[in-house]
């Protein structure tokens, strides 16, 4: 079990230095400035990645075998769908703000919020139709 | 749709742990099942009825909604 926490470190280590020294190419100016900060910035989604290589099979239970008929599958693409349709009704009413306003916003702090915003709105349905059905 | 999912299991002397497991399913979903808020699959319907050894309308009233 040690060398599976190791080997999930190593990984999360590997995969955000990796992205570090990417950002960094780009701007060569301020390489480490760059390569340490999207590093640190990439550290704990990478660790996930090693995570769920190298340990979520062994320390979760075993799924059902019949994933697809569970009760959390239909909750998870109700919440799936229903945030996808948020995320285009979002996306349109901020475009047409942005229209009529003239505001200029970055794309990459757009995407950004628009990721965040659907992680929270399936997270927020998922909760609730657990709360729901407890 | 109501269903006597919960009396059949009582019978058999099953938790619902044991029948999640017969189903393949997790325990949430024979909870939800028996309360009647989750509508089963049609696969899972011929499951449930399988393990009890009767009919899928034996188990589940559509007329109970």
């Amino acid at each position: 079990m040690l060398a599976r926490h190791v080997a999930a470190a190593l990984t999360g280590l590997l995969v955000a230095g990796g992205i570090g020294l990417l950002a960094g190419l780009f701007e060569p100016d301020e390489f480490w400035l760059r390569a340490v900060v999207f590093a640190c910035c990439t550290a704990g989604p990478a660790y996930g990645l090693g995570w769920l290589v190298f340990l979520s099979g062994v320390t979760g239970e075993d799924p059902p075998e019949h994933v697809e008929d569970t009760v959390e599958h239909q909750w998870w693409q109700r919440s799936a769908s229903a945030s996808f349709l948020d995320l285009i009704l979002v996306a349109g009413l901020g475009s047409a703000a942005l229209a009529v306003s003239g505001l200029e916003l970055a794309a990459s702090s757009v995407l950004a919020w628009l990721i965040l915003f659907a992680f929270a709105d399936v997270a927020v349905r998922l909760t609730v139709l657990r709360r729901r059905a407890a | 749709m109501r269903n006597d999912l919960a009396d059949r299991r009582q019978s058999r002397g099953w938790s619902q742990g044991r029948l999640a497991e017969e189903l393949g399913v997790s325990r949430q979903t024979v909870i939800s099942l028996e309360k009647g808020r989750f509508d089963p699959s049609l696969p899972l319907a011929f499951r449930i009825a399988a393990v009890f050894g009767c009919r899928i309308e034996d188990v589940f009233d559509p007329d109970g909604e």
